[in-house]
C-alpha cells in the first residue's frame, strides 16, 4: 500500500465508498503510471493504452466494494489492469494469427512476474540512463514514439522526414539503446 | 537482412510480414546469441514502451466513470436495440405485464415443487465439489462468519485438546491423537492416529470441514461424529447428522447417517510409478513441499488412493480470478531436469465445468528464462485424468523451437483460465526410449 499523499489507499477507498466519488481522482493521480505500464504491453497507440487505462479505471470504481481493505490496493488495480491486457490481446489476436504468440508472451511474462521483476527493473534504468547519451535527433524519435506513443508516420510528420528515414532512425535509435544496455548489463 | 531486435519491435507492432516472421524464426534457430540479442531487443522494446507520458488522467477517468454512469442508466430504461425496458422510464414505475408473467412461473414453479418425485440425488447433503468451486472464486469475499479461524489448541482436560471454529465447531482429540493442526483459513484436519470427537456447526455458518485419516476422508458440514484410527483401519460413528466417508482403497464416497458406522482399511499411498521418476510429486505426505511455488494443498475431489491434491492458485491480487496456477519451481542455482527427448512429464488434473479453455503447460529453461509451452485442448471436466506430454514436444511459442538436449528446466506451471483447477501426482519420468 502506498503511503504519499495525506491519505493511505484504504483511507480513499472508504471515503468514494462512503459517497466522495471525487476521491477517486486521488487514487488515480497515484496509481496511473502502474497501470499505463502494464496496458502500454497490449501494444497500439497512446490511445488504446490510455483507452485500457480508462477501462482499468473504471472497472475498479464498479467493484470497489469487493476490494478487501487491508490488502494491497495498488496490487488489485495492476491485476484488473493485467486482465484486460489479456483481453486485448485475445480480442486483437483473433484478428492477427501473428498476436497470437506475442500474447503467449505476456501471459509466460505474468506467470514469472515474481522472479522477473529484478531483471525488468535492472533494464528498465539502464534503458533511461541510455536514452540520456543519445544523440538529440535518436532522443526525439523515440520520445516521439514512445512517451507520446505516436505512429512512425505521425513521428515523420512530426519532425519533417519521409517514412523511410523515420523508420531507419527509429531502428538505429533502438539498436543504439539496446547495445548499450547490453553492455550495462554485462558490466554488472 | 534485419536485426532480431528490430524484428521483435516490429513483430510487437504487428507488422511484420510471413517473410519477415520466418526470417525471425531462423535467426533464433541459429543459437543462443541470437536468442539472448532476440530476448533483450524485446525486453528493451517493453522497457521503452512503458516509459510512462506525464500526464494526469485524473480528468479523463473521471469524465469516463460519469460516462458509464450514464450507460447504466441508459441500458436500465432501453434494450441493446433501444426498445425500452419493462418499466415506465418517466415514472420509474414497473409495467404490470411482468408482474403477472412472474406470478406464472412462480404458481408454475411451486407445483412442480409440490408433485414432483423425491430425488435421492437432492436429499444428499454433502455436494462437495459444488462447494469447492464457490470456495474459488475470491471476487465474492466470505463473509466474516464464515472465514475459518480456528482458536488456539486448549487442553481441556489431562487426555484431550480442544479445537474451536468460530463459536459453534469443536473438535476434541484423544491424548494420544496424532494429528496436524489445521492453520488459519485451512478447513482440512489431518487425523493420523487415536480418537477424534467431532460437533460440527449448522451450515451456513460453518464451511464444510474435511477430515483425513490414512484410511479415508470424511466430509463434515453439520454432524456429531467419532473417527478413530488405528493402525490398520479408520472407523466412523455418527451420532448426529449425516456425513460422507470415502475409503481411499475404492475411491467411493457414502453417505453415513446418525446411529450408523463405518470402516475403511487398506494403504492410502498413491501408486509409485517406478523408479524411474526424475521428480515426482504426490504430496501424500500431507503438505505443501518447498518446491510447488504456486497451488495450494488441498484434500480434493475424491479419489482412490489419493489423500492430497494441489489446488490450483488464482493469479492476480485474486479479485478477479483470470487463471488457475499451479507451478513447480527448483530452489535457485538448481533445475529440476535436464532435457532429453526420453523424458515425459506427466501429472493428474481435475478441472470444473465451465467455459472452455485450454490447459496450458509451460517448463522454464534456466540459462533465456524463455518458456517452452505444451497444450492440452479440451481437457476433460469433472473427473480426475492423467496426461503425459513428452519434453521433446513443448516448444517455444514465437519460433516453434523445442528444448535443446541438455537444457535445463527450473519451473513447470500447469494453468487454466478461470476454472477451478486440482493437479495431482506430478512427475518427470524417463523412458528408455523416445516417447511417441
Amino acid at each position: 500500500m502506498k503511503t504519499e499523499g495525506p491519505l493511505d489507499d484504504d483511507a480513499l477507498v472508504a471515503q468514494v465508498l462512503a459517497g466522495g466519488t471525487d476521491m477517486f481522482a486521488h487514487l488515480v493521480r497515484r496509481h496511473q503510471r502502474d497501470l499505463w505500464r502494464i496496458a502500454a504491453q497490449a501494444g497500439g497507440g497512446s490511445l488504446v493504452i490510455e483507452g485500457l487505462v480508462q477501462e482499468s479505471f473504471v472497472n475498479a470504481f464498479e467493484h470497489l466494494d469487493t476490494y478487501e481493505r487491508g490488502r494491497d490496493f495498488g496490487r488489485w488495480l495492476r491485476a484488473i489492469a493485467r486482465n484486460l491486457v489479456k483481453m486485448e490481446l485475445r480480442r486483437r489476436s483473433r484478428e492477427h494469427e501473428r498476436l497470437v504468440h506475442y500474447r503467449e508472451y505476456v501471459l509466460a511474462l505474468y506467470d514469472g512476474e515474481d522472479d522477473r521483476g529484478a531483471r525488468v527493473d535492472r533494464i528498465e534504468h539502464a534503458v533511461a540512463a541510455c536514452r540520456a547519451q543519445l544523440a538529440p535527433a535518436a532522443a526525439d524519435v523515440l520520445r516521439l514514439r514512445y512517451e507520446d506513443s505516436l505512429a512512425v508516420e505521425e513521428v515523420a510528420a512530426s519532425i519533417g522526414r519521409t517514412f523511410a528515414a523515420t523508420r531507419q532512425l527509429l531502428f538505429k535509435a533502438r539498436e543504439l539503446v539496446r547495445a548499450c544496455v547490453a553492455r550495462k548489463l554485462a558490466a554488472e | 537482412m534485419m536485426s532480431v531486435s528490430d524484428l521483435a519491435g516490429r513483430f510487437i507492432d504487428g507488422d511484420l510480414s510471413s517473410a519477415e516472421q520466418a526470417e525471425l524464426a531462423q535467426a533464433l534457430d541459429r543459437g543462443d546469441a541470437a536468442l539472448e540479442t532476440y530476448r533483450l531487443g524485446w525486453e528493451v522494446e517493453f522497457a521503452l514502451r512503458r516509459t510512462v507520458p506525464e500526464r494526469d488522467l485524473a480528468a479523463k477517468v473521471m469524465q469516463a466513470l460519469e460516462r458509464a454512469r450514464e450507460e447504466r442508466i441508459v441500458r436500465r430504461t432501453t434494450d441493446e436495440i433501444g426498445r425500452r425496458a419493462p418499466w415506465n422510464v418517466s415514472s420509474r414505475r414497473r409495467r404490470r405485464w411482468p408482474a403477472f408473467v412472474a406470478a406464472a412461473a412462480a404458481m408454475a414453479a411451486l407445483y412442480v415443487l409440490a408433485f414432483r418425485k423425491p430425488s435421492l440425488e437432492s436429499s444428499r447433503p454433502y455436494v462437495v465439489e459444488r462447494e469447492e468451486e464457490r470456495s474459488l472464486a475470491p471476487s465474492r469475499s466470505l463473509p466474516a462468519e464464515n472465514v475459518p479461524v480456528w482458536a488456539p489448541w486448549s487442553e481441556t482436560a489431562p487426555t484431550t485438546a480442544t479445537l474451536h471454529l468460530g463459536t459453534a465447531t469443536t473438535i476434541r482429540l484423544s491424548a494420544d491423537a496424532s494429528h496436524r493442526v489445521p492453520k488459519a483459513g485451512e478447513t482440512l484436519v489431518v487425523l493420523d492416529g487415536g480418537r477424534l470427537v467431532m460437533e460440527a456447526a449448522e451450515p451456513p455458518s460453518a464451511p464444510i470441514l474435511a477430515v483425513m485419516t490414512p484410511h479415508a476422508r470424511v466430509d463434515v458440514r453439520a454432524a456429531r461424529l467419532t473417527l478413530t484410527v488405528r493402525a490398520t483401519d479408520t472407523r466412523l460413528e455418527v451420532t448426529a447428522g449425516r456425513v460422507a466417508f470415502t475409503a481411499f482403497s475404492d475411491g467411493v464416497t457414502k453417505v453415513v447417517s446418525a446411529l450408523q458406522s463405518v470402516d475403511a482399511s487398506g494403504d492410502p499411498s498413491s501408486q509409485s510409478k517406478g523408479a524411474t521418476a526424475i521428480i515426482r510429486f504426490d504430496f501424500e505426505g500431507g503438505e505443501l513441499p518447498s518446491g510447488i511455488r504456486r497451488g495450494q494443498l488441498v484434500a480434493g475431489p475424491v479419489r482412490a488412493r489419493s489423500r492430497f491434491s494441489v489446488r490450483g492458485t488464482v493469479t492476480g491480487a485474486g479479485q478477479f480470478p483470470d487463471a488457475t496456477v499451479v507451478a513447480v519451481e527448483a530452489p535457485r542455482g538448481t533445475a529440476l531436469f535436464s532435457s532429453s527427448p526420453r523424458l515425459t512429464l506427466g501429472f493428474d488434473y481435475w478441472v470444473a465445468r465451465g467455459p472452455s479453455a485450454r490447459l496450458m503447460v509451460r517448463v522454464k529453461e534456466q540459462d533465456s528464462g524463455l518458456f517452452y509451452v505444451a497444450a492440452v485442448n479440451a481437457p476433460a471436466r469433472g473427473r480426475w485424468t492423467h496426461v503425459e506430454i513428452p519434453i521433446s514436444r513443448f516448444r517455444f511459442p514465437l519460433s516453434g523451437r523445442a528444448l535443446a538436449d541438455g537444457d535445463q528446466v527450473v519451473g513447470i506451471t500447469i494453468s487454466l483460465g478461470k476454472t477451478l483447477l486440482y493437479v495431482d501426482d506430478i512427475e518427470v519420468t524417463e523412458s528408455a526410449d523416445p516417447p511417441r
